[in-house]
């Protein structure tokens, strides 16, 4: 036994969640160590435990978890055991935690100022008013959050995810932890953001020696940032090993499988827009600008936004066209005017010539209407939950009339790989890839002429992605679909798209083939978007080469 | 309906429900089989002051009879039959008109919304109290009068809970794809957006027919409640209050009658939320 235990020992930890009936072992005998200024890292894929693990070494389980096995320490000292000032300790200067939501761990109703402030132990007992507020002053430098009084005075909703989540990581670093758990710390962010704060981590652990447990499901920003990983399947530790084994395949087949998953798939596929130049668009955009309302201090109107301005834009009938940029930069917003879900303030949207940029959906004509279907990000929102898959489905197909009968909703899951069982059952009772490819197949039951996926996968696992995307593009084929693909996820753009438009600030500041914009990029904008991905921690497709392999 | 009968079942581990679905089983039951178990009819009088247990014939007055001498078991099973059946249709009839105008003022918002929610907090400016007694001394005291009151007096409660859950639902991608599938306003307000408000509204319902229960029994304890003979707990209370305290089992019986029955209700509306709040 050495004379310094480790920072954090677990031993065979089991947890269960539920009761009789319903109990299920989250984890199941996971043992992990992590030494002084270590950087360990933890993947496996959503309902693997990775996050149960984080929450029970801060024996934070809430009320439906139980510890049912096994024993955690913390610098040698049992965590079960803890007294409740122990436990305080433990939890305000020995582990800092930082969580995937940064809007959830903020106070919406206190200000940024006085959530830190309020942070135990920010300063020593004799501290002054002043003392403290320098401290956290020299924290907000610290991770680069630079305008520092803008910031203290504000609540939460005015922050970017970013500036939130630099400020989740400052009130974490202020307790001065010798352990900081991240679990999912880039999940909600976009590409930019998590390449910056992926890089902060790197930084303030270096400096300040603090040891790093990152769950992620995400490996490339496993191996940018950890030396050693354990791999995690249903509750248990399936694979472990240094970053460099873990990425050439590891000793376990869901480890070779998980890998295989997130590196792009050899050659681009696409790439040829010669027999899509020469058809007549199917959209033609031209000048669309759309703005919303800014709340206003009191909650009258405070200003306008401007989410569009003067876009122009055209698709051409079953090509797939790429929109890239960074969330604010108005993707989402183009893909909901197409669809009719909002109406764009001016410019037009003529489809096969019809005007329908200011005509919302229920007021086109029935067959537009039909033409332009969507796959939307978050897969339990687009499903409704009380309604059955096969009613749902059925009802798409019968929007185009005609008759029906079960064996078309039949058909139109096993168009999705889904087992036509499906048809009985609740969205509740699928997995998250099964409800997207149930949403992919909704959208394709009209036959429709353009479908728009806005980032449909991005709320998946990375092993699912592939599977999702093959399935969207053969669809795409078969039906000879347009596709308008918005993603912020460049290293999937090029692997899938034929044309890709490169949205900022509401406008595009370029656009072409794939091979063109992305192979040798004109504008600034395009080359800082390019940097960012191959920073890696993109989030999913990141990295064409294991980390550290030669 | 197979899914309503699983919400049941599943409440089985959770002994504060169970009482409270025994409690409200027990005055359905009592309410359908008056007539067999009923000893005596209830509105003739038969023993005017009979204490509790004494005889009549040969059967015994359980639970004594009131000062006009009928059998006061009899009268409070017979007045389950009235307190249910007037507190299930009130219920309904608020919840289909609150429902309704929750759906229209959620899902259009704008001018619809505004006169439906002006409206709302008209009646609810109002104690409810007066209320009653306002509309039962306008339009006079009758069985229909009080689903009327009732109604108007519940339907702006249950169409707040409705619209501000309709405000949530119809941002979700699910309505959105119902769109972009050309389908209408009420097949999504129907359809797509209420069976997703069963849950809350589930709950919502078991206290709020409680809390019907309640209100019948004060209307009948004002006078303003069914219309004599029809034994209904409320106007049993009344009628016995004056010599409450020489015979406390006249207004004893029908009190613990109402009180059982709504804390059942509760005690459902208890166990309902946690099975709710667990997803």
């Amino acid at each position: 036994m050495p004379d310094t235990p480790p920072l954090l020992e677990i031993e065979d930890l089991c947890v269960r969640y539920g009761r009789r009936g319903r109990a299920f072992d989250a984890l199941r005998a996971v043992s992990l160590t992590v030494g002084a200024g270590e950087r360990v890292g933890v993947v496996g894929e959503s309902g693997s435990g990775k996050s149960t693990l984080a929450l029970a070494a801060l024996r934070a389980l809430g009320p439906a978890g139980r510890v049912t096995g096994g024993i955690m320490r913390f610098r040698g000292a049992d965590i079960a055991a803890m007294p409740g000032r122990a436990l305080r300790m433990l939890r305000s200067s020995g582990i800092g935690l930082v969580q995937q939501e940064p809007m959830a761990a903020l106070n919406p109703a206190m200000t940024i100022g006085r959530q830190l402030r309020e942070v135990p132990g920010v300063a020593g007992p004799d501290a002054t008013a002043a003392d403290i507020d320098s401290r956290i002053q020299t924290m907000l430098e610290e991770v680069r959050l630079d305008d520092s009084a803008r910031i203290l005075a504000a609540y939460p909703h005015q922050l970017s995810g970013g500036q939130l989540q630099r400020v989740c990581l400052a009130m974490v670093l202020l307790g001065q932890p010798s352990l900081l758990i991240l679990d999912e710390p880039t999940t909600a962010l976009d590409t930019r953001t998590s390449a910056a704060i992926i890089d902060l981590v790197r930084d303030m652990a270096d400096r300040h020696g603090i040891a790093l447990l990152l769950i992620s499901h995400d490996l490339g920003l496993i191996g940018a940032l950890t030396d050693r990983v354990l791999v995690m399947q249903g509750g248990a530790v399936v694979d472990r090993g240094t970053a460099v084994e873990i990425f050439t395949g590891g000793n376990h087949p869901y480890t070779a499988g998980l890998v295989r998953a997130m590196t792009p798939a050899g050659p681009m596929p696409s790439g040829d827009p010669a027999p899509f130049a020469a058809r007549e668009p199917l959209v033609r955009i031209a000048g669309v600008g759309k703005s919303y309302p800014l709340a206003g201090r009191w909650g009258g109107v405070g200003g306008q936004v401007a989410a569009l301005r003067g876009l122009d834009l055209e698709i051409v009938p079953g090509e797939t066209l790429a929109l890239v940029g960074e969330s604010g930069s108005g993707k989402s917003t183009l893909g909901r005017i197409l669809a009719g879900l909002e109406a764009a303030d001016d410019g037009t949207v003529a489809f096969e010539g019809v005007e329908i940029g200011a005509t919302p959906i229920d007021r086109r004509p029935r067959e537009i209407r039909l033409e332009i279907q969507m796959v939307f990000q978050d897969p339990d929102g687009s499903l409704n939950p009380s309604l059955s898959v096969g009613r749902q489905l059925s009802r798409a197909l019968a929007s185009r009339g005609g008759i029906l009968d079960a064996n078309a909703t039949a058909a139109l899951l096993d168009m999705v790989r889904l087992p036509a069982a499906f048809a009985s059952r609740l969205p509740r009772e699928l997995s998250g890839g099964q409800k997207q490819r149930v949403a992919i197949a909704r959208a394709f039951a009209p036959a429709p002429r353009i479908v728009v996926a806005d980032e449909p996968v991005s709320a998946l696992d990375a092993s699912l992605r592939r599977d999702v995307l093959d399935l969207l593009r053969r669809l795409q084929k078969d039906y000879g679909t347009a596709l308008l693909l918005i993603s912020h996820d460049l290293t999937l753009v090029r692997w899938f798209a034929d044309r890709v438009a490169v949205l900022r600030d509401g406008a595009i500041v370029e656009s072409g083939p794939v091979r063109t914009v992305l192979g040798s990029p004109r504008h600034a904008y395009t080359r800082a978007l390019l940097a960012a991905a191959l920073e890696g921690g993109s989030a999913g497709f990141g990295r064409s080469e294991p980390p550290g392999a030669p | 309906m197979r899914r309503f009968l699983q919400t049941f079942v599943a409440l089985r581990h959770r002994p504060v429900a169970v009482v409270g679905l025994a409690l409200v089983l027990f005055w359905f039951a009592a309410a359908l089989l008056a007539p067999v178990l009923a000893p005596f009819d209830p509105l003739t009088p038969l023993k005017p002051f009979a204490k509790p247990g004494a005889a009549h014939g040969d059967a015994l007055l359980l639970l004594g009879a009131d000062t006009v001498g009928r059998d006061i078991l009899s009268r409070v099973l017979f007045g389950a039959r009235a307190v249910l059946l007037y507190a299930i249709g009130a219920t309904l009839l608020a919840y289909a008109v609150g429902v309704a105008a929750g759906l229209a003022a959620g899902y259009y918002r704008g001018r619809v919304d505004t006169v439906l929610s002006f409206g709302a907090n008209v009646v609810l400016s109002f104690p409810v109290l007066v209320l009653y007694i306002l509309i039962l001394t306008t339009v006079g005291a009758s069985g229909l009068n009080i689903l009327l009151a009732v109604t108007v007096a519940s339907a702006p409660g249950i169409m707040r809970v409705v619209r501000g859950l309709t405000l949530e639902l119809r941002e979700r991608e699910f309505v959105a794809a119902a769109k972009l599938r050309g389908d209408g306003a009420f097949y999504i307000m129907l359809v797509e957006i209420l069976p997703n408000v069963r849950g809350p509204l589930l709950v919502d319902a078991c206290l709020r027919f409680g809390y019907v229960i309640i209100t019948i029994g004060v209307l009948g304890f004002l006078g303003l409640g069914l219309p004599p003979p029809v034994p209904d707990w409320g106007s049993m209370i009344k009628e016995a209050r004056q010599v409450a305290l020489a015979f406390p089992h006249m207004t004893l019986a029908p009190a613990v009658a109402i009180s059982s029955l709504v804390l059942g209700f509760n005690l459902l509306a208890d166990g309902l939320r946690d099975l709710d709040g667990r997803g």
